[in-house]
């Protein structure tokens, strides 16, 4: 075989797999986090706008998730979730719809809508962490969510069951490896 | 006659348990991976060059890599470390400018809510060192 073909390849899948593990792997962090900071900027601001308290309870709850998203991100994985969901038991959604209609009893409609839709956009975003994690998983996936995106918000707010079975299976997931001090902040 | 034994109730630190369980077994699994795919290419390396051992010095190999290199081939390399180059160049500008204007946001934020809760990243916006594993 000819030896600079030999080593042309050999050059280009070390570079190849330091692209995989590192590279990629820390740019797909620092998107999720981005993402994770811009709803709950977005957030941050509709609060400031008077439209719901700063220590209400469905806005600490959500701003925590996603604080300790951003924090714990890079433990989120596919497998890991996967994992959660083989080993855990299937949340009950009632229970956890109920609990957070009961949290929002007293915001006015649109203010329950709108933090809803922050919960679910918090959902959109680790899902899409998931996924996209992997370099080749992304070359597959990207390319599909050009004909049907399932990452939308839109999608999410119509099965409210998926929606509330990935935030409670991914607050499962991050807990696992968070310090026992913490992991009752998550809920 | 003797009543059937009941299966016990599972708790939070079974569930647990058999998640750190498969866990650990996945993160082996994804080394192994890992590591194994970079020292095959590593050997694959070492073999194609070992190949010519006692036949050419490292001046010859070096000298043929350079005459079978197109100028095509360098133009592709060029890109693509150009492309890093870029890429990396742009996280180190992003990371330097969150260091620049969070401090500031974050300090108008907490005269709105004295009570505001942080993410606890450093101040480049990056893991802290304690929470990597």
């Amino acid at each position: 075989m000819n030896l600079y073909v030999a080593l042309k390849s050999v050059s280009a899948l070390i570079a190849l797999w330091f692209f995989v593990y590192y590279l990629w792997r820390d740019y797909r962090i620092d998107a999720f986090r981005e993402h994770l900071f811009s709803i709950r900027d977005r957030m941050f601001m509709y609060a400031a706008e008077g439209n719901i308290r700063f220590d209400h309870p469905a806005y600490t709850s959500t701003r925590t998730r996603a604080n300790l998203l951003i924090r714990h991100g890079h433990h989120l994985t596919l497998t890991r979730f996967t994992i959660v969901v083989l080993t855990h038991p299937t949340p009950d959604v009632r229970k956890i719809l109920a609990e957070w209609a009961r949290m929002t009893e007293d915001l006015p409609p649109d203010a329950q809508l709108k933090m809803l839709e922050f919960r679910l956009c918090i959902s959109v975003a680790s899902l899409q962490h998931m996924v996209y994690s992997s370099f080749f998983r992304y070359l597959i996936a990207r390319p599909l969510t050009l004909f049907k995106d399932p990452f939308k918000v839109n999608e999410l707010r119509e099965h409210p069951t998926v929606a509330n079975n990935v935030e409670r299976l991914e607050c499962d997931t991050v807990e696992q490896e968070l310090p026992q001090e913490e992991a009752p902040a998550l809920v | 006659m003797a009543t059937p034994s009941q299966k016990p109730t599972r708790t939070e630190s079974d569930y647990q348990l058999s998640y750190k369980k498969i866990d650990s077994v996945t993160t082996v699994i994804r080394d192994i991976v890992k590591w194994g795919g970079i020292g095959f290419v590593v050997y694959c390396g070492y073999l194609s060059v070992a190949a010519l051992a006692g036949r050419s010095t490292g001046a010859n190999i070096f000298v043929k890599i350079l005459g079978d290199a197109k100028v095509s081939n360098g133009l592709i390399a060029l890109l693509i470390g150009g492309g890093w180059v870029y890429g990396i160049g742009q996280q180190y500008l992003r990371r330097r400018n969150i260091q620049r204007l969070v401090s500031a946001k974050n300090a108008l934020e907490r005269k709105l809510d004295p009570n505001r809760t942080s993410s606890h990243l450093t101040e480049r916006g990056t893991t802290r060192p304690g929470d990597e594993i």
